[in-house]
């Protein structure tokens, strides 16, 4: 079954996917912020917008009914070369929600470059202070020390919730894991974004976007009291990983955390369904931003840490697209509406997956296209005949409206969202590079 | 102002760290960045400390804000010296009162204002809050 017909099957298609195509040439309709605004300032909005003449700008040939399926050997409708912003040179989501810091430095003509990889390795530097700070506070801090540490990692995720970005193209300004040891802390960092840029989409939560993006930062600080890693532990089954949800939930009632956020740390492996643990009494409450931490953990984990072994059946057919199989798998853990938040920000095809489209050509996403989730903009890997493009070939399945993608080949791999915002560097490798193995059994 | 007021500014963002120098020196004042803990630690630990005002964030790579203060307390050349501190966080009623017993004041990087911080400025790098 196609993902988009599951999608609408079961009620999952994000509105925004579900709204009918702008006609060509009109103006990409405006999506309003939960709370009415419209989302980005006008000079955001203008900025998109001019991506958007960049691409009408090219000669664009009718994609009349009498055209065949393109292929490489048609010229003009299969390919167009697009200008697409790499990812370093468009502002950042700064401005989509500025901070007075910012709105000065603005008015005192600082850029505002693009430094979303320095916030976030500063990010990853602090936790680890405060991770460690957490875990010797039995030791010799004070109490005023052990008390500054939650207005700290509430910093942090301010910090890091710039990089929220309302485009929904996260994923193109995540780093890969370059240290294991470090993978916690990318985990958290990672969490957090998923995680605050969902509270933004939902109404009536009752904590913070900041508590909601720190509770996500230490939602696995119990972690740390096992120093021989998550790896090495039997997720499933073993009490010891289980234990830490608990362990977490001590660590951050003694830094003074207020009760909504730990409740939201003891959640973080829950499930509507009942399932998951710690063990839901009957009829206890699952809150909706207890929901979004643990989507954002499951999320955060099964597409953008793992890549997916690509699996054929025995009759050799393609494999199921995994998103399909994630939802499944979550459909009865969480909120719909949830899922199709979740689905709007990570893309029904994430950033650097590797997609088959339905004229055999193979090429990895570079971008989303924010209001049709199934319409990704593609580069080239491997054209229909099998040969790999001489110059770089970009797709925009938004533009093009004869093409789909038919299946997802490989997740998000290291050498696919890599930091470089050049679009040649991306993907090229692969098909080349083993993927990961799938972890063994589900995230609960 | 003074031309002779030297302020040490201990921020990793970029952007703010130029817009606070700017500010600064707007002011005739001297201002000195530093990023991390490691630049900091060598100008807390080796360096002059003759500064007249800290502007420090709470939050910086590989050393907390926690630890700088309670390096600023320690030392005699910088103990009284006034310290605003620079939070991305929006602090609780308790834990801004619970900051300001550590610190002379607490800006709200969301909330920031020129007028504000002008206002800090004059408060804690004038010649009456130099010489107190």
């Amino acid at each position: 079954m196609k993902l988009s017909k599951y999608l609408k099957d079961q009620d999952l298609m994000p509105a925004s996917a579900a709204k009918p195509p702008a006609a060509p040439g009109a103006p990409a309709a405006k999506r309003p912020l939960p709370d009415g605004r419209m989302a980005g300032s006008p000079a955001r909005n203008a900025e998109r917008s001019t991506a958007g003449r960049g691409l009408s700008a090219m000669p664009h040939r009718a994609a009349a009914a009498s055209v065949k399926s393109p292929s490489i050997g048609v010229a003009g409708n299969a390919w167009r070369h697009v200008d697409v912003p790499a990812p370093g040179e468009e502002e950042s989501g700064f401005d989509a929600n500025p901070a007075g810091i910012y709105e000065a430095a603005r008015q005192m003509g600082i850029p505002i470059s693009d430094n979303r990889n320095l916030v976030l390795e500063n990010a990853k530097a602090c936790l680890g202070t405060v991770f460690s700070k957490m875990l010797y506070e039995q030791g010799d801090s004070s109490q005023d020390e052990r008390e500054m540490l939650w207005p700290m990692v509430k910093s942090i995720a301010m910090d890091i919730a710039h990089i929220v970005s309302d485009d929904h193209n996260i994923l193109l300004y995540l780093q890969r894991h370059r240290v294991r040891k470090e993978r916690l802390l990318w985990h958290s960092l990672y969490t957090a974004i998923l995680a605050m840029d969902l509270a933004r989409q939902m109404k009536g939560l009752d904590s913070s976007i900041q508590e909601i993006g720190g509770a996500a930062l230490l939602h696995d600080v119990g972690l740390i009291l096992h120093p021989e890693g998550v790896e090495r532990l039997d997720m499933d089954n073993d009490p010891r990983y289980q234990s830490h949800v608990t362990e977490g939930v001590d660590m951050v009632r003694k830094i003074g955390a207020p009760e909504h956020v730990v409740r939201m740390i003891h959640d973080h492996h829950r499930r509507l369904d009942g399932l998951g643990f710690p063990a839901a009494s009957e009829g206890e409450e699952f809150p909706m931003t207890s929901q979004i931490v643990a989507v954002s953990n499951v999320f955060e984990i099964m597409v953008i840490e793992l890549s997916i072994e690509t699996q054929t059946s025995k009759s050799g057919a393609a494999p199921a697209n995994d998103m399909h199989g994630l939802l499944q798998q979550y459909r009865q853990a969480f909120d719909d509406g949830l899922l199709k938040a979740m689905i709007s920000i990570v893309g029904f095809y994430p950033v650097g997956s590797v997609v088959e489209l339905d004229n055999r050509v193979i090429g990895a996403v570079i971008r989303q296209n924010t209001d049709m989730p199934l319409r990704p903009i593609v580069k080239v890997i491997v054209d229909g005949q099998g040969n790999r493009p001489e110059q770089e070939k970009i797709l925009d399945l938004q533009q093009n409206r004869l093409l789909s993608v038919v299946r997802t080949l490989a997740y998000p791999h290291e050498s696919l969202s890599g930091r470089s915002g050049d679009p040649a560097k991306r993907g090229t490798s692969a098909l080349e590079k083993p993927l990961h193995e799938k972890r063994s059994g589900g995230l609960t | 102002m003074n031309p002779r007021r030297k302020v040490l500014i201990m921020d990793d963002d970029p952007v703010v760290q130029q817009l606070l120098r700017k500010l600064v020196e707007s002011r005739g004042a001297e201002a000195v960045v530093a990023a991390n803990g490691q630049e900091i630690n060598a100008i807390l630990v080796n360096g002059a400390l003759d500064y007249d005002l800290f502007l420090l964030d709470l939050i910086l790579p590989s050393i907390t804000g926690w630890d700088i203060l309670q390096t600023l307390r320690d030392k005699p050349q910088t103990k009284g010296k006034p310290i605003i501190v620079l939070t991305g966080a929006v602090l609780s009623g308790k834990e801004r009162e619970k900051m300001l017993r550590q610190v002379n004041a607490v800006i709200e990087k969301k909330d920031f204002t020129m007028r504000e911080f002008d206002r800090l400025l004059d408060e804690w790098l004038s010649d009456a809050a130099g010489e107190a």
